[in-house]
């Protein structure tokens, strides 16, 4: 006999009590409130009483799951991984060449890994985006964007 | 009456003008592309209104809410794709029409029903929100915590599992609106040294990061999907007889969209599903819908613009938002030190006004639009994803970033944005998270000073009648995912679609 499988609902309801009983525990490192402060609800109640909510739902969550049908889920595509790994590797060269570079490299290597091949269309598009974002953030708001690690070092 | 005419007034300046025209073009064109949704884009240019002023901002942000609604409606009939969540309903009739070669006549219906929904939504703004405002004068601590509650509870208000995900998702983010300083101890909480997040974690990167990336990735996740697009001739305007069929389709639906949409949490979305069964229920012509009848088009359309209104009632009255999108525009407000209430009426009546005439000249502007410009913004469909959410991606990088010039919000929204594909992964809806987080800081504050009123006895709560009616309604409000079951088996029904999804 195979051991039955838990319903993804009663997974996700473990899960957010793993993550209460975690934040939980946290709440216990909070400094201590001065003597001349302790009136009334501490730091930690509300957010301790948020947690009971919280893990009660999920109890509830896991028990409305019992007897209902499974949804059937795809397993998550590679493109998505891909797209979330270029968000990261977006932020280190970010950190390298700064946001108005980084932002047309984005444009581009995203544009290609999503299926784009014409590349001078691509690039023009890159580079007029993150160019006209400069224009706009630098110049018209007056928000300086970060000029990354290259640039510092050499201007 | 001086408030009035300033705001009014609003509708003379160019500046002004040319923000209602901007905020409400790019709500037609967001709306239309699959993905973009009107919370989504309010959340993404909401760092842009920083610099604009209150009443430009708040001008910009509900132009965009107005037309993002309509702008749903034109993938929604063409590719079969809604546009913007609230217009779902809107491709079951829609695009059968369609594909039978009467996209015009669809969009052309499509548009009036939005803006009489649109126009009507707001006449009830404007009686509503003062009356509302003026009730909730009085209001001290304890009714806001009630009414807090009230709006968190109404999370759970769509019953059965799903019910019970948004009020998890509501108490996370009242929870995430806990992080930094607890101001009656000056205590720090769950903030890990990091100095940024004593203030707070930022509610625009928080946003961006939940709504725009997280979109991202449910995209990358739907390249292979080739969507069949329908040819798009020309708009004309309904005939008369168009509009004596939808007349009672466009009243009901305006009704139910203005009362849904004032109830706090609940959306656009909600409303167009509620009258789409109900048109069909109350049409002569039932046996039409699902093969393209044109009421199953007037009633969705009126009745999701008529929400906007609706929605921002609460908002506008007491703070409390009636939706994610007006969640959003709440939180714009905040940045720019404007706290939404009964007070305002009496602070800033201009401002108030100013919403009203904006949001009343968007619902004309996008009427003209759909009726004439149609067939060019179709065209926006065809843009390749391969640019869109790229260009999506850095214009959020920015956003995130700009606000405070922080790179540590820049990692939240990315943080976020994978937070926000976990979420609707297993069922779970960001828009709940969006109303605790903003509601949060409000929930606990009023908690606390009204304990302090009682001197931290609690049955003094059920000493104010006020209160007692709103822990009341509160308490049917979270007992609902567990009866809903019941009534549901008892009337056989299915859910459509999660109404709190806009």
């Amino acid at each position: 006999m195979t051991p039955r499988r838990l319903h993804t609902d009663a997974v996700v309801a473990l899960v957010i009590l793993a993550f209460c009983a975690g934040v939980f525990a946290l709440t216990f490192t909070f400094d201590t409130v001065p003597a001349a402060l302790a009136v009334g609800m501490g730091p930690a109640a509300f957010p301790r009483l948020l947690l009971a909510v919280m893990a009660l739902l999920a109890l509830l969550l896991a028990v409305s799951s019992r007897g209902r049908a499974e949804e059937v889920r795809e397993p998550v595509p590679a493109m998505v991984w891909w797209t979330a790994a270029a968000m990261l590797a977006f932020m280190g060269v970010l950190w390298l060449v700064g946001m108005v570079v980084a932002m047309a490299i984005a444009v581009v290597g995203m544009g290609a890994l999503w299926g784009e091949r014409r590349w001078l269309i691509l690039l023009a598009s890159g580079i007029g985006l993150s160019l006209a974002i400069y224009v706009f953030f630098t110049k018209v708001f007056g928000i300086p964007l970060p000029a990354g690690f290259i640039a510092e070092r050499l201007f | 009456m001086s408030g009035f005419a300033g705001g009014m007034a609003i509708l003379l300046d160019p500046y002004m003008l040319g923000v209602i025209l901007a905020g409400t073009v790019l709500g037609v064109i967001v709306g239309a592309l699959p993905g973009l949704s009107g919370s989504t884009t309010t959340a993404l240019l909401l760092p842009l209104t920083i610099g604009m002023g209150p009443v430009a901002s708040v001008a910009f942000l509900g132009s965009i809410y107005c037309a993002a609604n309509f702008g749903g409606s034109i993938t929604a009939i063409l590719i079969n794709t809604p546009g913007d969540p609230s217009a779902s309903a809107t491709a079951y009739d829609g695009y059968p029409m369609a594909a039978r070669g009467e996209a015009g006549r669809a969009l052309g219906m499509s548009a009036v029903a939005s803006a009489i929904g649109g126009i009507f939504s707001i006449l009830v703004m404007v009686v509503a929100t003062p009356l509302l405002a003026r009730m909730a004068y009085n209001f001290g601590p304890p009714e806001y915590f009630a009414l807090a509650l009230f709006g968190l509870s109404m999370l759970g208000a769509v019953g059965g599992e799903g019910g019970i995900r948004n009020l998890i998702a509501g108490a996370f983010g009242v929870l995430l609106a806990t992080i930094g300083l607890d101001l009656t101890t000056g205590i720090e909480r769950f903030t890990f040294g990091i100095p940024q997040l004593s203030e707070g974690i930022g509610i625009v990167p928080v946003l961006t990061g939940l709504f725009a990336m997280s979109e991202m990735l449910v995209q990358a996740s739907q390249l292979h999907i080739v969507p069949e697009r329908l040819a798009l001739t020309a708009v004309r305007l309904p005939s008369l007889a168009d509009f004596r069929k939808c007349a009672k389709a466009i009243s009901l639906s305006s009704l139910i969209g203005v009362f849904i949409g004032i109830l706090p949490a609940l959306g656009a979305t909600a409303a167009a599903l509620i009258s789409y069964s109900e048109t069909k229920r109350w049409s002569k012509y039932k046996h039409e819908f699902g093969k393209g009848a044109i009421e199953g088009v007037a009633g969705p359309e009126a009745a999701n613009n008529a929400a906007v209104g609706g929605n921002m009632v609460p908002t506008l009255a007491l703070g409390i938002p009636g939706s994610a999108t007006t969640a959003i525009i709440l939180a714009g407000l905040l940045v720019q030190g404007v706290r939404p209430g009964p007070h305002l009426f009496t602070e800033q009546p201009t401002l108030l006004w100013a919403v009203f005439s904006s949001m009343l000249a968007s619902n004309l502007i996008y009427l003209v639009l759909g009726l004439f410009a149609a067939k060019l913004f179709a065209r926006i469909t065809l843009i390749p994803d391969a640019y869109l959410w790229p260009a999506v991606f850095v214009f959020a990088i920015v956003g995130a970033y700009g606000p405070d010039q922080s790179m540590m919000d820049v990692w939240v929204m990315l943080l976020f944005g994978v937070v926000g594909f976990v979420f609707r992964r297993y069922g779970f809806s960001p828009a709940p998270l969006v109303m605790g987080l903003v509601l949060g800081k409000m929930t606990e504050e009023s908690l606390k000073q009204s304990l302090l009123m009682f001197d931290q006895n609690w049955l003094l709560f059920f000493t104010r009648p006020i209160v007692i009616v709103l822990f009341v309604v509160t308490l049917i409000s979270v007992l609902m995912p567990l009866i809903w079951p019941l009534i549901r088996r008892a009337f056989r029904r299915e859910p459509v679609l999660d109404p709190l999804s806009e």
